[in-house]
Formats: structure tokens, sequence, C-alpha cells
């Protein structure tokens, strides 16, 4: 929404580009709606599987005494483990998928940015991006 | 209770949280912890990873419009969040090493804070002239919004950059220590140091939010904080209840809400407070 009438618009501000702001908000809405998707399927396959069904009641019993981790039914929590989890078809496997989806979404935002500041030439934001990306890297890969 | 139920009841949680949320401009972290905790008896480590990532679900729905509205300052937020993401790193990792009571405590704290800041908000509307910023002007900070009120574009300048991102790393590490978007330490950082427009304020601490949690998601996702069958529920709901709920509940007075809400937040508070002490 732009102003032609007033004279401080043009001149004062760097704004960032249409082209950067319709990357970020693409994969801010794919990343929201996939990831909600994947752990939508993954809950109701958990609830449909009857195979789990006893090992899930009880997981339930252990997460309502303050157990952090319940063997009822354990969950993968390594990107390994994950994936393989989900390529079986496995529940919790796939919610998991579904999670890890939703926190790399906006990890995949910012290296978006990255690109879209390096297109418009804007040499300083794409080392304060390439900065936050390290940053989120670092963390994933330190972390476990 | 099933775990059918148990799905069905923390999917309804987390639309509580995330429409109370969306209509206070929290992001849903600090209602959901203490439901987790002091109502179902879950770990409060559960509860903290379950609820970072409700918060990445929230903050990047509600980016989008902020970013297609031109409401959020995108360079002033991704400048920032060298200093959250950090701050939240670090925070992930006290969470590592601070036992549950004391996580209880800091929490009563935060969540003392935060109804003492919902319940004072108020916009400012005449601010005294701003210092100059050379560092604010070499990365082009400065910016413009478009207020519906006024009707017109409003423009603004940035001031006081490197006291934001001290405080920004200070709100990072308590995002990242207990799991909530910390909105009400990141507002305060951009609307009384920078000198943003509320509603700009508000906007860009909610873009910042998802990158800000997803630094420290990754290191309690990886630590097997998070559980399926419970945070998958949660997350789904809060981001249904942060998409539509603001519209539902958009009869209610804000006022007497945020009246309510801090005085909710200051019982729960005492209430994690105890569960900490004793």
């Amino acid at each position: 929404m732009r102003n032609p009438d007033d004279p401080s618009d043009a001149s004062s501000n760097v704004t960032t580009s249409p082209r950067l702001e319709r990357g970020v908000c693409g994969v801010l809405r794919a990343g929201v709606s996939i990831s909600s998707l994947v752990v939508c399927a993954g809950v109701a396959l958990t609830l449909v599987s009857s195979a789990s069904r006893s090992s899930t009641r009880r997981a339930v019993a252990q997460l309502r005494r303050g157990v952090l981790r319940p063997s009822g039914l354990a969950a993968p929590h390594t990107v390994a483990s994950v994936l393989s989890g989900a390529a079986h078809g496995r529940g919790p496997a796939l919610v998991m998928l579904g999670l890890l989806l939703l926190i790399a979404t906006p990890v995949l935002r910012v290296a978006v940015s990255t690109v879209g500041f390096a297109l418009d030439r804007d040499r300083r934001f794409v080392l304060i991006t390439l900065a936050v990306l390290a940053v989120l890297i670092g963390s994933f890969a330190i972390g476990g | 209770m099933s775990p059918a139920e148990l799905t069905a009841v923390l999917f309804a949680v987390g639309v509580v949280a995330g429409g109370l949320g969306a209509l206070l401009g929290l992001g849903g972290g600090f209602i959901v912890v203490p439901v987790l905790t002091l109502f179902f008896g879950m770990n409060i480590r559960l509860a903290i990873g379950t609820s970072i990532v409700a918060v990445i679900a929230t903050s990047s729905g509600a980016a989008v419009a902020y970013v297609r509205d031109h409401m959020a300052n995108m360079r002033v937020g991704m400048f920032l969040e060298m200093a959250t993401s950090t701050g939240a790193v670090t925070g992930a990792f006290l969470g590592s090493v601070l036992v549950p009571r004391v996580l209880y405590v800091i929490f009563a704290v935060a969540l003392g804070q935060s109804a003492v800041a919902v319940a004072r908000r108020k916009s400012i509307e005449h601010r005294p002239a701003q210092p100059p910023d050379p560092l604010a002007d070499r990365l082009g900070l400065h910016g413009s919004y478009p207020d519906a009120a006024r009707g017109r574009v409003v423009t603004y300048r940035v001031a006081r950059t490197k006291l934001a991102l001290v405080l920004m790393y200070v709100a990072g590490t308590v995002s990242g220590l207990l799991g909530v978007g910390s909105g009400t330490l990141k507002v305060p950082a951009m609307d009384l140091a920078m000198g943003l427009p509320i509603k700009v304020s508000t906007a860009t601490s909610n873009f910042m939010i998802g990158v800000t949690a997803a630094a420290s998601a990754g290191v309690y996702f990886e630590r097997g904080d998070v559980y399926p069958l419970v945070s998958a529920p949660v997350a789904v709901g809060v981001l249904v209840g942060a998409l539509g709920g603001a519209r539902l509940l958009s009869g209610i007075d804000p006022r007497r809400l945020r009246a309510l809400f801090a005085f909710v937040v200051l019982v729960v508070a005492v209430d994690m407070l105890v569960k900490g002490v004793t």
C-alpha cells in the first residue's frame, strides 16, 4: 500500500523487494500446510493402529505421571530414526516427521531470505541472514 | 483417559491457547506450559518442548499476513534474529542443566512480567525525538507501514539498535529456556527502545518468534522432549486457534479480556511458584 502523494514514502526507506516478500510468504504457507497434514496423518495412524493400541494406552498413563520419555510407546527423536520409521509407515514416526518439517519451516524461511537478498544485491543482509542460518543449523547439529 | 480422548482434549487446549494468544498478542506458550504441567501432571520439560513447537506453528501462520500487509519490518526482524536465535540456543542449553524446580520458579517470574505487560499495554502516540542511529541508517532499517485507522502510510525511524540487540538476546534466552515466544519481552524492546510503532513492533515480534523458537526447538526435539501424542495435538490446535480464534472472540471487549487474563496469569504464576518451591 504505497501512497504516491506522500513524498517521504518514496525517499526515506529501504524496503524489501516484493519478490523477497512473496518467497518468504510462500515458504511459510507451504511449510505450515505440509507439516500440519503430515502431523494429522501420523496422529490418525497412531490412534487407529491396533498393533500399538495397548502400548499407546500405557504411554498415556506414564505421561500423566510426569514420565518424560514413556516406554509404552517410544518415539524416535533423531533425524535418521524419524525418517526410517516414517518410511515404514509407523504413526509416531510420521508425527515426528511432521513436527520436524514444522521446525524446519523458519529455517527455510531464513534460507529463502538469503537468496532474496542476494538477488537484490543487498550484501549486508546476505551476511546477516547467513549468520542466523548458521546459528539455526548449528543448534540442530550440536543438539541431542 | 484413552489416547484418543487425550488427543481431543489437548487439541482443544491448543485451540483455546492459540485463540487467546492471538487476541492478546501472545504466542500461547504461557497457557500451554501451565496447563500441561499443573492440570495434566506432565513433565515440565515435555511441556516446554511441546510449547516451543506450537509457538513455531502460530508464528509461521500469522507471519504470512503481517508480511503481506507490510506491517512487519522484515529488515529489523532479520537483523534482531541474530540476537534472539543465539539467546534461544543459550536458553535451551541452560534448560538442560537447571533442575525442574528452578524452571517452575523462573516460569512464574516470567508469567508475572507478562501479566503486568499485558495489563499495562498502551500505545505511545507522541514520542520524544529519537537519537540518531548510524547503524540503523547503514542497514536501512527505517520503514513505513499502512495505518488503517489513519488511512495513510506512516513512516518511522529506528533508534538504539545496539541496545535492542542486547535486549533481544535476553528475550531469546527466556524463549529457549521456557518454551515461549517471549513476545512480551520482544515488543517492549522494539516499541520502547527502538521507537517502532506498537503495531509494527507486535507484527515484527510475531515474525521473529518462529526463527527464535526454531533455534531451541531443534535442541528440544533431539533431546527427546517432544512427544507425538502430546506435542502434535497441541501444535495443530494452537495453529487452528490462532488463525480462527481472534475472529471468534472478537465480540469480547479487549480491555476487559486483558484485565481478566492478567488476573488468571497471576494466579497461574503463584501456582507455578508454589510447585517450584515446595
